[in-house]
């Protein structure tokens, strides 16, 4: 369960219970691994530093050497905002599980954003995702289980995420069942 | 400075440097196929001239801003994007997504070469599969 209430003054607080295997704080260190890669041949690598050229490979080592720290720092102050977010948390322990209380400003937000699409890229990227229906489609016998529950539990809080700054963005939302957005009672 | 105008500004000395290697290449190939007189009027018909005249014809024919389908990433994110970076109203932002998402790709901007690597730049900041290509 995830609830995003908008704050009067300004922000979100997201409501997000995490169970009791699911650890956000482990997300991080995965995400930055794979940013201080040097190898170019590794299929994350390649997915989240796209070419701009592609038939072009002097224009496309000239537009990388000018434009991939830029890229690069981007993602890491994403990773950056996500941990500092998650550390100024509260965890309550209710009867459905611990649930994690996050203050979030607009621009936290659109970090969490950019942070989740990255953090999707690289597990879908290590799954093999090719194919557009793979919502669901995994056998609880699957090896890469977890992986695909993690996944999908992103792609979740990724929907909330972008709810709440389509909303803050003056752009609409996209959750039509309203109960877990603004107004909501908790 | 705005992170947007250094963006703009590296990619538009790139352009420069990449233009100046392009002419000194094209003025220096012995084509045949450059004869006098291919400058066409008003221009005088030199030898040096012509490939000037060449490349910057091919200068004026613009790019093509193309997004890539990518199963990982959420529709509802890519409309947020195009919407966000071009400005689209939901609806066209949609209708674009979709031909992403139903033919493997769309062309969601034409424009000139400076402006397409910025908006390519943007594509890729946001993590979305994008690259530029010039008009026929």
């Amino acid at each position: 369960m995830i609830r995003m209430t908008k704050m009067e003054e300004g922000g979100w607080t997201a409501w997000i219970a995490t169970g009791d295997t699911l650890s956000l704080e482990e997300l991080p260190d995965r995400l930055r691994s794979v940013l201080e890669s040097t190898d170019l041949s590794d299929r994350v690598v390649s997915r989240l530093f796209p070419q701009a050229y592609q038939d072009d490979p002097e224009a496309e080592s000239e537009y990388q050497h000018l434009l991939r720290k830029d890229l690069i720092k981007r993602k890491q102050d994403a990773i950056e905002t996500f941990e500092k977010t998650l550390r100024a948390s509260h965890k309550v322990d209710t009867e459905v599980g611990p649930i994690l209380i996050v203050q979030l400003s607009d621009e936290d937000l659109a970090m969490w954003l950019g942070f989740l699409h990255d953090m999707r890229i690289l597990l879908g990227t290590h799954l093999d995702i090719e194919d557009d229906d793979w919502h669901g489609n995994f056998s609880p016998e699957d090896p890469n289980a977890d992986e695909w529950i993690l996944l999908e539990w992103l792609s979740y809080l990724e929907e909330h995420i972008l709810d709440a700054l389509r909303q803050s963005e003056g752009l609409g939302g996209t959750i039509s069942a309203g109960p877990d957005v603004e107004g909501e009672e908790s | 400075m705005n992170p947007e105008n250094t963006i703009q500004k590296i990619a538009s000395e790139a352009r420069l440097i990449r233009l100046t290697r392009r002419i000194s290449v094209l003025a220096h190939a012995d084509d045949p196929l450059l004869g006098s007189g291919a400058g066409g009027a008003g221009t005088a018909p030199t030898r040096t001239l012509e490939p000037e005249t060449d490349s910057e014809s091919e200068l004026a024919r613009p790019w093509n801003v193309v997004v890539w389908n990518d199963p990982i990433t959420m529709m509802n994110y890519v409309v947020y994007v195009f919407q966000k970076l071009f400005g689209f109203s939901r609806e066209r932002a949609t209708q674009l997504m979709l031909e992403v998402h139903q033919q493997g790709r769309s062309i969601v901007a034409t424009v000139d070469r400076e402006k397409a690597e910025h908006y390519v730049s943007r594509l890729h900041g946001f993590g979305l599969q994008a690259s530029l290509e010039q008009t026929e």
